[in-house]
């Protein structure tokens, strides 16, 4: 069995007291499409500033694409590529001219950059545009310009943080789609975000929380297995009472508006929910209150990730 | 009376038409979602209602005062979150408070109360002296609604107002926002993505320039005629290399772990079918089944159209 490229054994990092990153171990397969989630002040950054031989870590190890990262920085340097929304193309370049200067800084030969150029315009569908300047590129161009760009060395690894953050629909999908051509070709990809449409987009899930690593999966596995309770959703003529009337009830965990309807996630295990629908409908009758609809829906990536934090703040809470 | 009703608004910038002649109606107490591409002229229009820009021809009607003509009038009753909403980070809480106040000319009564109200239903109370500066992004976007909402307003403008915002600090926000709209405030926002456009009573989807759908998202679905196909596998994206060759199935979207197929109806002869194709690639099949278009379906769908 060969190496995966991304492996880590009880990664740590202290910063003083504070431990940033606590004794996280992950391994993603050639060709996967790595989402890595949490909140802000998760530890995600950490672990990625870790993983690209940015950051020592305090204890633990890790290798990626096969090198040390405490041992050999540079070489995990030389062997990944790293694009974020913030990507700086030279605006006032034209598409050409940026993939030349992203060829020189990593020390492409001149034949070498004549060959990943064709490749990449092509890659990117960016033909005939090779003579446009950046700036008067569309949003959804120029990001896939920047993916060229940050591919132009043939990296084993490419790390991509908020990729496609407030994009459109119709932009976010041609992007993907890029994104898993590559993948295809065998690049494996390290998506960092804390947006769960970008997260339904990946292959496999890791989801970090104070620094320890809280659930791992696909997304359809996540959404099997690691909800807890139940989502109710109810559609009456009186959300605003309604809402105060369910609040109270038994094994009532969250209750809150959602639009004119209202969400109510039940602590109770998935095959009582037809018990709890029916007494939720019987006390709204009771005070007079007409119920339209009212149902179970199925919980989204999002919903789970914060019953999965506040289980975790629950157990954790002498922290 | 409608919260926010225009008429053959129209907003040109050197050559580009930005706004192209938009009639929209927003009722009171309505969450209106204004959903639609990059570039489609989202933030021109929500800044035309606003009065932060002027528009070339059209009128604007804000809970029936006519806007262009009574332009402080019909701004003191709205508020106004931009993208970049600009708190004074070198300022308290309650500094930015008192400076959008002042600036809204609130009486010395009504803003402590509306202080005190606003505090409370933000979480930020126990913050009320920290530097704006020093504040989370989730906070500093909560801080940012509070000022929006020190004067009272009974329609509240926000451009994308969770873009950059976690997902715990997100579920906080929407729930402030469905309160406020259980009060009977009227919201008008703008945003990419379609879980909170779900949220809306009313969506209207704009591109270039224009609004060709208003609905609301329940009867939006079903714009899309035919359902969604769900195939889990190993492979997406050659499957959806192989399925694009057939002319049944052009439509194929990957989303991981799985591809989702357009089909015009729940057929199972379409999976079998499916699952045969597939198999002649060697391309293993872990799971199949149907569901319903989602709103980036119609989304994607609309945009599709308008190409064609």
């Amino acid at each position: 069995m060969t190496q995966p490229p991304v492996q880590a054994v009880n990664l740590r990092r202290m910063f003083g007291d504070f431990v940033a990153v606590d004794n996280i171990t992950l391994s993603v397969e050639k060709g996967e499409v790595f989402g890595f989630l949490g909140p802000n002040g998760a530890g995600k950054t950490t672990t990625v500033k870790m993983l690209c031989g940015l950051l020592m870590p305090s204890s633990g190890s890790a290798q990626v694409a096969g090198f040390d990262i405490a041992t050999q920085p540079d070489d995990v340097k030389s062997s990944i590529g790293y694009m974020s929304q913030k990507f700086s193309l030279y605006s006032d370049l034209t598409v050409s001219e940026n993939i030349d200067f992203f060829g020189n800084i990593y020390g492409l030969d001149n034949s070498r950059l004549k060959l990943r150029k064709e490749e990449i315009i092509k890659l990117t569908g960016l033909d005939g545009k090779e003579h446009v300047i950046t700036s008067t590129l569309s949003v959804g161009w120029k990001q896939r310009l920047a993916l060229g760009c940050s591919v132009i060395h043939e990296p084993r690894i490419l790390f991509l943080d908020e990729p496609t953050a407030g994009v459109d629909p119709d932009s976010r999908r041609m992007f993907w789609d890029l994104i898993y051509s590559l993948a295809q070709k065998g690049m494996t990809m390290f998506v960092t975000t804390h947006y769960m449409d970008e997260a339904e987009n990946c292959t496999r899930l890791g989801f970090i929380y104070n620094g320890k690593m809280v659930a791992s999966g696909t997304p359809l596995e996540i959404k099997r297995t690691r909800m807890t309770g139940t989502i109710i959703e109810i559609d009456t003529d009186a959300p605003s009472d309604a809402l105060k009337l369910i609040k109270p009830m038994e094994s009532m965990d969250e209750v809150s508006f959602f639009g004119r309807l209202i969400h109510a996630v039940t602590t109770a295990p998935a095959g009582t929910a037809d018990r709890t629908i029916k007494n939720i409908g019987q006390l709204l009758q009771q005070n007079g209150i007409t119920v339209n609809r009212i149902n179970t829906i199925p919980p989204s990536l999002e919903d789970i990730f914060i019953s999965l934090i506040k289980q975790e703040d629950r157990q954790g809470g002498h922290q | 009376m409608f919260a926010v009703e225009t008429s053959g608004l129209k907003k040109s910038f050197d050559k580009t038409e930005a706004v192209r002649g938009v009639d929209l109606r927003i009722n009171k107490g309505d969450l209106f979602g204004l959903i639609g591409p990059d570039g489609a002229g989202k933030t021109t229009l929500m800044r035309l209602i606003t009065g932060v820009m002027t528009p070339d021809s059209g009128s604007i009607r804000i809970f029936d005062t006519d806007a262009l003509r009574h332009k402080a009038e019909a701004g003191m009753m709205l508020g106004y979150m931009p993208q970049r909403f600009s708190l004074y980070e070198e300022l308290t809480v309650e500094e930015n408070l008192e400076f959008f106040a002042s600036l809204r000319s609130v009486e010395k009564d009504s803003f402590n109360r509306q202080k005190n109200y606003l505090l409370k239903f933000t979480n930020l109370e126990p913050f009320t002296k920290r530097l704006a500066g020093k504040l989370s992004g989730g906070m500093k976007q909560k801080l940012g609604l509070a000022c929006t909402l020190i004067h009272q307003p009974q329609l509240l403008i926000l451009d994308e107002p969770t873009t950059g915002v976690d997902p715990v600090s997100r579920r906080e926000f929407w729930q402030i926002l469905d309160s406020f709209l259980h009060q009977g405030m009227t919201i008008l926002l703008s945003t990419p993505y379609m879980d909170e456009a779900d949220r809306c009573t009313t969506i209207a989807f704009m591109n270039n320039g224009v609004l060709p759908v208003v609905d609301t998202p329940q009867h939006m679905k079903t714009l899309i005629q035919g359902t969604m196909l769900e195939v889990v596998l190993k492979e997406p994206l050659r499957a959806k290399q192989v399925l694009s060759r057939s002319d049944i199935y052009r439509h194929v979207h990957i989303l991981g772990d799985r591809i989702h197929i357009y089909v015009d109806k729940p057929d199972s002869g379409y999976i079998a079918d499916i699952k045969q194709i597939l198999n002649n690639e060697a391309i293993a099949v872990d799971q199949t089944g149907f569901t319903a278009p989602m709103l980036e379906d119609v989304f994607v769908s609309i945009i599709e159209k308008e190409r064609a």
